[in-house]
């Protein structure tokens, strides 16, 4: 399984996650003795829901990424969503599915417009979504005047706070949609033009790839995944408020990173991203239980974050002199011809 | 890959060897440990409230630790208590960016009998023990009798704030009985919006000063607008002289107690963020340790008050013996 594993992923990839896997059960081990309370049920649980709603944005993000674009704005659908379903419950009175329903048509509506703008304008999708995160992060704050809106049903809580067999429901909604993505991305086809179009939008363009209409489309799933997220959270804090996931895009860039996606585009997996965000939740947790400042946390982070695009950046050239070797044999072979002698001109 | 299975098979070992190597030793007494969350980690002001927090806790032999974002972020917060919750420590003072993000942590925490309170920002319809910090009424009755005396009944106020909060709305209307106690004539003219932005306090106290030429006094109801609005004063030609709007800050930054120094500021109220340090760590340790009578109101905790706790302010004017203190950062 191990062999067929590494195929698939790449050696280098592979390489990176069980790099991953090694350094957290490391970490875990080392503070089980030193602290005796990491594989405690009540600290894996904060452990896991620590990082959830980041998490569930690094899932989009990863399509984003694969694709050679970036979403700075899911920091700011993040608060949206919380603040238009809180809204739409407390002030509208609407019942739950209605609201739920409505604030994600409104985050979808934003990925559609980002991609739509990325697509019409051509400009660096890094420009277009962080001028979203900023007009968001305006509306947040207009629509509330700086105040939280709290008073959540019981019902519309257990979003957040509930537990099915003993598992909080963000950290269900998180791996189930893992998996389905993560087959979606390795299976579907669809989904699949995502590492043409990373790996060069040109060329996947006059393959007849649709690049416009998948961008959009995969917005439009960042922004869906984002508002999951802040529904999430609203009934995790039993509040909805505009300060909600600040900075929680760079989490997600950076989980995307450190699982192993190719920054500029054409590679990454799912499962990579979960390993990555489950990465940043341990060394957070680390940083936590030993009581170290964790304003180094954020330089661990940072420095995560270059070694993985430093370790990707490695492979890719790797991959890419392994590549020219390959067509320099196959030229070389054609020159030859089949029957391995010299070709005609050659032998004259 | 068969060399790389070795590797970590045979590394696995050596880290938990490692491990036990660092482990403290059987039977050793650790510490007490005991936290202090706040929203604005880095930010002068609980700097102040952890060097406190820290200090009281270096009486009893505890030790402490500092939790919270560097951004404002509520349900960062809200993850750090729960996360302390789980590591069990003895007891945690959190200052809450937003009232009700912080409310189901806290109540989890206190529910799991972990002695949790609020100083500076409440949470008031959470569970904690109680609430430390400046009475918002108080302090701005403190800054309208210094205002009114210094005024008199010719005082006309301009204030500037941002719309909405409850610890400013207790602030202006403390300022305003205040005031009226000594100088029953003076009136609050306008009041203004800041946004909590120093650019934005420039640009409205300035058009304030322009529209309500008769302003000779300028409140700040927070601590963000005070350099604003004295720049304001410098603006229309009125920071000197006979003419010269007296300006009152809300803040104990290096900045602002350097502008007292200078004149350009006639005082700020100053809230004591270290004595709220202080007594947020005896009261946790208090509450954490229960003597012969258990708390009545709270079973399961030791004693410790219900009702907040104020811990006052000053107004510092040119010349206040504290600024000179106040200047030096707190060693944390």
């Amino acid at each position: 399984m191990a062999v067929r594993l590494r195929k698939a992923l790449g050696r280098g990839m592979f390489l990176q996650h069980l790099g991953l896997v090694v350094l957290m059960l490391a970490l875990g081990i080392t503070l089980q003795f030193v602290h005796d309370d990491f594989f405690t049920s009540a600290n894996l649980e904060v452990l896991a829901m620590n990082r959830v709603f980041e998490g569930i944005m690094a899932l989009g993000m990863t399509f984003i990424i694969i694709s050679g674009g970036i979403d700075l704005s899911v920091s700011s659908v993040f608060p949206f969503a919380e603040i238009i379903v809180a809204k739409l419950m407390m002030q509208a009175g609407l019942p739950i599915l209605p609201a739920v329903i409505i604030t994600l048509l409104l985050c979808l509506a934003v990925g559609a417009v980002n991609g739509l703008l990325i697509n019409i304008l051509r400009v660096y999708p890094m420009v277009i979504t962080m001028g979203m995160m900023l007009t968001l992060r305006g509306v947040n704050l207009a629509i509330t005047n700086g105040h939280s809106i709290a008073g959540f049903s019981d019902t519309f809580l257990l979003l957040g706070q509930g537990k099915v067999l003993g598992v909080n429901v963000p950290i269900i909604f998180f791996l189930v949609a893992a998996l389905v993505l993560g087959y979606l991305l390795r299976n579907h086809r669809y989904f699949r033009q995502l590492y043409f179009i990373g790996g060069g939008e040109r060329a996947a363009r006059l393959s007849g790839v649709n690049v416009a209409q998948v961008k959009v489309v995969i917005y439009m799933l960042s922004s869906f995944l984002a508002g999951c997220a802040g529904i999430m959270g609203a009934a995790q804090y039993g509040a909805a408020h505009w300060g909600h996931g600040n900075m929680s895009e760079l989490q997600a860039i950076a989980a995307v990173a450190i699982g192993g996606a190719n920054i500029n585009g054409g590679s990454g997996v799912i499962g990579g991203t979960v390993l990555g965000i489950l990465f940043l939740a341990v060394v957070h947790n680390a940083f936590v239980l030993s009581g170290i400042n964790t304003f180094f946390y954020d330089v661990a982070n940072g420095l995560m974050l270059i070694l993985a695009v430093l370790f990707s950046w490695y492979i890719e050239r790797k991959n890419a002199k392994g590549m020219l070797a390959v067509k320099q044999r196959k030229l070389e072979q054609t020159a030859r011809g089949a029957d391995g002698k010299a070709a005609a001109f050659e032998r004259a | 890959m068969d060399m790389m299975r070795r590797a970590v098979l045979q590394g696995m070992p050596v880290v938990a060897a490692l491990g036990t190597a660092v482990a403290r030793p059987a039977g050793a007494a650790e510490p007490e440990r005991y936290a202090m969350v706040v929203f604005l980690k880095g930010s002068e002001f609980f700097n102040w409230a952890y060097a406190g927090f820290q200090d009281a806790a270096k009486t009893v032999g505890a030790t402490t630790e500092l939790q919270g974002p560097a951004d404002w972020d509520a349900s960062a917060e809200a993850r750090a208590v729960d996360q302390l919750v789980a590591k069990g420590v003895k007891g945690v003072a959190v200052t809450a960016g937003d009232a009700d993000t912080l409310t189901s942590s806290i109540n989890k925490g206190i529910e799991k009998g972990v002695p949790i309170l609020t100083f500076d920002s409440d949470s008031p319809k959470s569970t904690r023990l109680l609430f430390v910090g400046t009475n918002h009424f108080n302090a701005g009755y403190a800054a309208g009798l210094v205002m009114g005396k210094l005024l008199g009944d010719k005082g006309r106020i301009g204030i500037s704030l941002i719309p909405g909060l409850d610890s400013i709305t207790g602030r202006v209307n403390g300022f305003k009985a205040g005031m009226a106690k000594v100088a029953p004539g003076a009136t609050v003219v306008a009041t203004v919006n800041d946004e909590g932005d120093l650019q934005k306090a420039e640009t409205v106290n300035t058009a304030m000063l322009q529209a309500n030429p008769e302003i000779n006094g300028i409140f700040c109801g927070h601590g963000n607008p005070a350099t604003g609005a004295a720049a304001a004063a410098r603006n229309v030609g009125r920071d000197k002289g006979d003419n010269k709007v007296l300006v009152m800050g809300f803040a104990i930054d290096v900045p602002i107690l350097q502008m007292v120094e200078r004149d350009e500021l006639v005082g700020t109220v100053a809230q004591n963020p270290y004595l709220e340090g202080v007594m947020c760590f005896h009261l946790l340790w208090a509450a954490a340790h229960k003597t012969q009578f258990d708390s009545m109101t709270r079973p399961g905790f030791g004693n410790v008050p219900t009702a907040d706790l104020d811990t006052g302010v000053a107004i510092l004017l040119k010349g206040s013996p504290a600024i000179k203190a106040l200047m030096t950062p707190p060693k944390i």
